[in-house]
């Protein structure tokens, strides 16, 4: 995109790359921007934070510590085990973002790369991804995550494999849909006509064009991620005590719910804002991104 | 249209099966379901063998499968190992309909309030509304379902209460004890009572997209030429919108409530599990962790077959509704 | 109803675009006539503004657009100051509107019949039945074969140029007095343009409705048009009788368009067609002075400064311009 600036006689033409009119659009966009800063300040609490608030996490004070009203000492009180909340608030915030963020990006990649196969190489290949895809989307998600993480075992790996097994269908049918379009133009043609490999067709060419779509699928898969994440740790798969991580926090919280109801309040909170700021982002890049914009 | 269907049909036969067999393979993996049977005393060895045999835990998998695949065409369906003495098939009918009623229910209500919602959103774009109705449609997208439902409990069993000291709902189950015995009206009643809350759970999530996504039908229907057209005509406002516009923004959320059907599945599992709900979902999940996994192989087929079909049933009306679009 | 009664009065229009990236003057000071079965043709480039224009008329214009100035006499009375609803009654019924793109102009999902008779039964007092028997006899008149068939055909099993005579049968249904055309056959086959200019012709013989007929491609407007109004950003530069335009264009613009008709009759075959320099200048840079300037052959200073006023160069001949092209060669 280009301005032409008339100064008199004199025109000067300014180009915009695509990228910094994306960011300039993003910037406008109120829920997005609402969404980066508190996913700063989420970032910065789980990260930053265990150095200012030096507390240990896994520490268990002494007995009759137990789930105790947040005070000085413990701003947010102590878990039925007599550990510091917030210091375990953090901590699993890094457990869950880490997780959240491996997570979608790895089914990001496998999706890409499954549906740039089948979309460039067509036929039986395609046909063969597709049913594939197919099934495991006809397959109720969480009750065969559960399944499957009693098979691989408990733990952070398993989890980060298990979600990104089922993980991965929506960005392949996403990065096929748009191949399939892309082979249609010209320039796909002219790839094939000098003798591009399938590989750098698909690396080189198609990829570029399909980065905008996986950028918003993967900041949106993070969100989804952590909250299957939480689900799994909340019914005793995934991350184990005594790591923290917002998922089992809550499946801590689940058993004195009745008597300390605030132990469901903060866990439970932290996702849902660190989801709701990923989703914010997600929805405006997707916005800036967007060629047909709604004004 | 028949033929149409009858090829679409022979479609996804593969496709169901293929989720058979792959649900069949991970629960495969699971330890060995009659161990725990062998621990227990009351249980003779010559009948656990027979079961073995009957399941097919003497064949390699390739066979076991396709005599696991048999003996459930048939109609056997062998015992529960959750419940001892009950046969599987008993367990699960028990289960279906009060899981049916759930995703039942909330799947009406998520349509119900969702569309038009999202249309309203759409037509007063940018408007304090919209906002709102945005903001809140992020909420229900972003809250996992099963914090919603221990949220939901805490304020409605815990904080609010009747005059009696009873909770204001009730935080589990699904009838009070002895209701059986009462007529239907106070049946009923009663029944809803103990689904308010599950259902507005699980429907939470579904409102949360379907509002954004109507809502962006919506709009890309409203910069339509016809409606200019229409104005042009002399067509008021309202007809413009409520005829001309609405009739062509309803049409993609048919293949929308489709496909959050495997959504809504997964969705219902966990929350009969928070709110003890005993229908297919939790029985499910416990068929898992108890390894009774011929259980919950049988139910992860019907829920399969639930999405399949729901996928078929979402193209026949898709067809019925944009004309253009005829299987001839 | 008398011959040459004035019917449409358009007078100083002003049609402003108030976006985020500034001020977009669309229609800024246009005024024609458009006396009754007369056809004015509206001719320039894309984004001169003749669309908006026509949609000034109609009251069509929604935000960022927004009418600031002028007034549209019809029948005597000023459209701009119209509640709603008196807009409404004469929007399809008395002024009618073609649009550029038949495809995306229908609705999808309802049959061409229905959509025809929707427009009847907002106008007229007749019954469905009734309603149906005119439609039908509608689409027999704008040449469609079968048309009991296709009454209930769905756009989509159309034909471009059908479904463009299915949108001029729907546009005449209440007999207008006028039918705007907004590039109606710029997006059909040359042929098929061919024929919906033939019909269009003929129906406003019949008919006897007035036509604006809005356009960038000269060649069409020389068969049909009375008067020919040429517009260039936002502004109309020469306005006349066709004849006028076509062998005494003033304005370098025009001249410049006809120059650039590929002509079969030209003699000098291997001659470069003469195209128009540069580019129509964007809404958010407009240069100071004329705005042609800077494509103009014959440009000045004082071109660079004030934008000239339209003048009436000759008897019922206006032009835009400073230096208004002399004497020029007859050229089509």
């Amino acid at each position: 995109m280009a301005e032409e600036i008339a100064l008199g006689e004199v025109t000067q033409t300014v180009e915009y790359s695509y990228w910094r009119l994306v960011f300039h659009r993003l910037l406008k966009h109120k829920l997005a921007m609402v969404g980066l800063v508190s996913l700063l300040i989420i970032i910065l609490f789980a990260l930053v934070g265990p150095f200012i608030w030096r507390v240990n996490p896994f520490l268990q004070l002494a007995g009759g510590e137990e789930l105790l009203p947040p005070s000085v000492a413990h701003p947010l009180g102590t878990d039925d085990y007599a550990r510091d909340v917030l210091a375990r608030l953090m901590y699993g915030g890094r457990i869950s973002l880490l997780i959240g963020f491996s997570a979608a990006t790895s089914a990001t990649v496998v999706g890409a790369v499954v549906g740039l196969t089948a979309g460039h190489y067509g036929g039986i290949v395609d046909t063969i991804l597709m049913r594939i895809v197919d099934i495991l989307l006809s397959i109720p998600i969480f009750p065969l995550l559960i399944a499957l993480a009693s098979v691989v075992g408990k733990g952070i790996l398993p989890l980060i494999f298990v979600i990104v097994v089922f993980g991965w269908m929506g960005d392949a049918r996403l990065v096929r849909s748009v191949v399939l379009s892309l082979k249609e133009e010209e320039f796909s043609e002219a790839a094939r006509a000098i003798g591009c490999s399938g590989r750098r067709i698909m690396f080189v060419h198609y990829l570029p064009n399909v980065m905008a779509p996986i950028i918003v699928s993967t900041t949106l898969g993070i969100g989804s991620a952590i909250i299957y994440e939480a689900s799994i740790s909340f019914l005793g798969f995934g991350v184990q005590a005594p790591l923290a991580s917002w998922g089992n926090m809550l499946q801590n919280a689940q058993n004195y719910m009745f008597i300390t109801p605030r132990m469901v309040w903060y866990p439970g909170l932290a996702i849902l804002f660190t989801v709701l700021s990923f989703n914010f982002m997600g929805d405006g890049l997707r916005d800036a991104m967007d060629p047909k914009l709604y004004r | 249209m028949r033929n149409y269907l009858i090829r679409r049909a022979l479609q996804l036969i593969p496709v169901f099966l293929g989720a058979i067999l792959i649900s069949f393979i991970i629960l495969s993996l699971v330890s060995n379901p009659f161990a725990a049977m062998m621990e227990n005393p009351k249980i003779r060895r010559e009948d656990i063998q027979a079961l073995i045999h009957a399941w097919g835990f003497d064949l390699p998998i390739y066979l076991r499968f396709f005599k696991w695949l048999g003996s459930v065409f048939q109609g056997n369906w062998g015992p529960s190992l959750l419940y001892p003495g009950y046969s599987a098939k008993e367990v699960i009918l028990r289960a279906l309909p009060i899981t049916l009623q759930v995703m039942g229910l909330s799947l009406i209500l998520s349509i119900v309030v969702a569309v038009p919602l999202g249309i309203i959103s759409a037509v007063r774009q940018y408007s304090k509304l919209d906002y709102g109705l945005t903001v809140f449609s992020f909420f229900g997208m972003s809250m996992p379902t099963f914090w919603f439902g221990l949220m939901m409990m805490i304020v409605f069993s815990v904080w609010l209460k009747r005059p009696s000291g009873l909770p204001l709902l009730p935080p589990g189950s699904i009838q009070t004890p002895g209701i059986e015995s009462a007529a239907l009206i106070p049946r009923i009643l009663d029944r809803v009572q103990y689904l308010l809350m599950p259902v507005i759970v699980l429907a939470m999530n579904s409102i949360g997209y379907w509002v954004r996504y109507q809502r962006s039908f919506m709009l890309e229907v409203l910069h339509q030429d016809y409606l200019r057209t229409a104005r042009a005509k002399g067509l008021e406002e309202r007809k413009v919108i409520y005829k001309h516009a609405l009739r062509n923004a309803l049409i993609p959320i048919i293949t929308l409530i489709a496909l959050t059907i495997p959504g809504v599945v997964s969705g219902a599992a966990i929350t009969e599990f928070v709110f003890n709900i005993p229908g297919m979902g939790q029985l499910l999940l416990q068929s898992e962790i108890k390894n009774d996994y011929p259980t919950a192989m049988l139910i992860l087929i019907f829920f399969t077959f639930l999405v399949i079909i729901s996928n078929l049933i979402a193209d026949i009306v898709y067809s019925l509704v944009d004309p253009r679009i005829r299987y001839t | 109803m008398e011959k040459n009664q004035i019917l449409v009065d358009v007078k100083d229009l002003k049609t402003y675009f108030f976006t985020d990236d500034g001020v977009v003057e669309a229609v800024d000071g246009v005024s024609f006539t458009i006396k009754r079965g007369e056809v004015l043709g509206l001719v320039g480039e894309s984004g001169c503004g003749k669309s908006v224009a026509s949609l000034s008329i109609m009251r069509l214009i929604d935000k960022p657009g927004k009418i600031v100035g002028g007034e549209v006499i019809f029948k005597g009375e000023d459209l701009l100051k119209k509640t709603e609803e008196e807009i409404r009654k004469i929007r399809g019924s008395e002024i009618a509107m073609i649009f550029q793109e038949p495809m995306t102009s229908l609705n999808p999902v309802f049959t061409i019949g229905n959509q025809i008779i929707e427009a009847i039964l907002l106008h007229q007092d007749l019954s469905e039945e009734e309603a149906k028997k005119r439609t039908i006899e509608l689409l027999n008149l704008v040449g469609i074969p079968e048309p009991e068939r296709r009454f209930n055909q769905y756009p989509h099993e159309l034909s471009g140029g059908m479904r463009q005579r299915a949108m001029i049968a729907m546009a005449i249904s209440c007999n207008p007095d006028l039918l705007i055309s907004d590039e109606a056959t710029t997006a059909l086959d040359v042929t098929i343009q061919a024929q919906i200019l033939e019909l269009m012709k003929d129906l406003q013989k019949k008919i006897g409705m007035a036509v604006l007929f809005i356009t960038h491609d000269l060649a069409l407007v020389a068969e049909m048009a009375n008067n020919i109004a040429v517009t260039y950003t936002g502004k109309i530069v020469e306005y006349s009788d066709a004849r006028s335009v076509f062998k005494n264009p003033k304005h370098p613009y025009t001249y410049g368009l006809l120059r650039s008709v590929p002509s079969l009759l030209f003699e000098e075959t291997k001659v470069e067609l003469p195209a128009i320099e540069g580019m129509v200048p964007s809404p958010y840079h407009m240069p100071q002075g004329c705005h042609f300037n800077p494509r103009c052959p014959f440009v000045t200073e004082i071109c660079r400064k004030e934008m000239p006023e339209l003048n009436e160069l000759e008897p019922h001949h206006l032009v835009r311009c400073f230096h208004p092209v002399q004497a020029a060669k007859e050229v089509v």
